[in-house]
């Protein structure tokens, strides 16, 4: 593969905005998520697991959610089991929101960037 | 055992005309293997710190090497050792050459939007039940319901945010990668790569497109040397952390 | 407790100009892959629960991308290259 000669002369990169304060204060957000290395010491591998486990169950609590609302859209749920299936999702909530407090974990602890489809809260 | 530190890849010698000054003060070397010529400095230990430092450093090395030929950045925190390289260029050479043709002549433009997005807490018109007669699950329910709705529909807003940016530059630009956050505020961030013989008609549409919506706030930056486009580092383990 | 942008910049100026920070915040967005594959990747290297969590990625990204990574990782661990020699590529975790 030959290439023939370019001059390719880029400048350096200017940033152009009317709303600098703007966006600083949302990249400093997107900066501030950015994973922290994990050292050895026991007390951080046991927060990083949780972070991983409650952020899995998070993920899984907010797919049940969707699927439920689905299934009573749907009309094939009677009355009672939307009592049941709602009371049921109220707890899991309430559970993983104690769990979450308990490990000192923060909604953007678990807000994992999911590429494509986003970031999870 | 030594680590390099890469920058970059090219397909010609770079030859620059001063010594560089790479992360940890070490010198910026030029490895050539067949075809392909790699920027990398040595680098002591198993993690690069993400520091302002090191961060301008390793842009500044990339930038000047694309100020003399075509690159293919790598991201920030990539350690190899010698071998791990060689390997590496010798297995993924080809596809390295067609990435470079395929970022010839061009740079990385980017765009970045936020929004006010006051639509999250609006009545979405939808018939409410009467809660006091549903149960404490039924409420709960029917309370995420509602949010689901007002979520889908930001989404909405969103992707057609992200249609209307790429139908306006769709057609100047080589290729074109954008990530929506409908729940941001910073809704929408994409990267372009763009001719530099196109970059006045970029400029120019980029600039019809925001006074056609002035109430979104926008930011544009570049020229960029390519990194959204290179993608060479998917093999390697980055090691940046922050501690 | 500092942020961790505040880690990142506080190493030199803490009273940058507004247009300067904007300006690594910037630059940091491009030289930083922000893709799962590298969050996912340093947060589960030390609690050891790599494959479910790759598993999870591939999982929800887009197929391309799935390809992409799953790509060159078969090509990593098969070890085959077009020569027919096996590479020495180590792991650097």
């Amino acid at each position: 593969m030959t290439f023939s000669p370019e001059t390719p002369q880029s400048a350096e990169p200017a940033i152009e905005t009317s709303h600098t304060e703007e966006f600083v204060e949302q990249l400093r957000c997107v900066a501030d998520t950015l994973p922290s290395r994990i050292n050895v010491d026991p007390q951080s591998v046991e927060q990083g697991l949780a972070k991983l486990v409650l952020t899995l169950i998070e993920f899984i609590r907010r797919l049940l959610e969707k699927q439920a609302i689905r299934r009573m859209e749907g009309g094939d749920l009677s009355p009672q089991q939307i009592e049941d299936l709602g009371l049921a999702l109220m707890k899991l909530e309430a559970k993983l929101n104690e769990l979450k407090t308990q490990f000192g974990l923060e909604d953007e602890d678990l807000n994992i960037d999911l590429g494509p489809v986003g970031r999870l809260i | 055992m030594l680590n390099s530190y890469l920058y970059c890849v090219a397909h010609e010698d770079p030859n620059f005309k001063d010594e560089l000054s790479g992360l940890d003060g070490r010198g910026v070397e030029v490895l050539n293997h067949d075809a392909l010529f790699v920027v990398a400095s040595k680098f002591d230990g198993e993690m690069v710190p993400v520091t302002r430092e090191n961060v301008l450093q390793h842009e500044a090395i990339v930038r000047t090497t694309f100020s003399t030929t075509t690159v293919l950045p790598f991201r920030f925190g990539c350690l190899v050792t010698t071998s791990g390289l060689r390997s590496y260029l010798t297995i993924r050479e080809r596809a390295l050459l067609e990435r470079l043709a395929h970022v010839r002549d061009c740079v990385e433009m980017s765009v970045k939007i936020i929004w006010q997005n006051s639509s999250e807490n609006e009545d979405s018109g939808c018939v409410v039940p009467n809660l006091d007669e549903a149960g404490a699950g039924t409420a709960f329910l029917m309370l995420k319901r509602q949010e689901l709705l007002g979520s889908d529909r930001v989404e909405q807003e969103a992707r057609e945010l992200e249609a209307w940016l790429g139908a306006g530059l769709r057609d100047i630009v080589r290729q074109e990668q954008i990530t929506i956050e409908p729940k941001q505020r910073l809704v929408l961030s994409a990267s372009y790569l763009v001719e530099r013989a196109r970059l006045t008609d970029y400029r120019r549409e980029l600039g019809r497109l925001q006074a056609e919506r002035t109430n979104l706030h926008f930011l544009s930056s570049g020229p960029w040397p390519p990194y959204t486009f290179a993608n060479i580092d998917l093999e390697f383990g980055t090691h940046f952390g922050v501690s | 407790m500092s942020s961790t942008f505040d880690q990142v910049i506080v190493g030199g100026d803490v009273e940058a100009l507004e247009e300067s920070e904007l300006s690594l915040l910037e630059t940091l967005d491009h030289v930083l892959n922000r893709g799962l594959v590298i969050a996912g990747e340093i947060t589960i290297s030390v609690a050891d629960v790599d494959l479910i969590f790759v598993g999870l990625n591939v999982l929800v990204s887009s197929v391309e991308t799935a390809n992409e990574v799953l790509g060159s990782r078969e090509a990593r661990a098969l070890g085959s290259t077009a020569s027919g020699e096996s590479p020495t590529i180590s792991n650097e975790r």
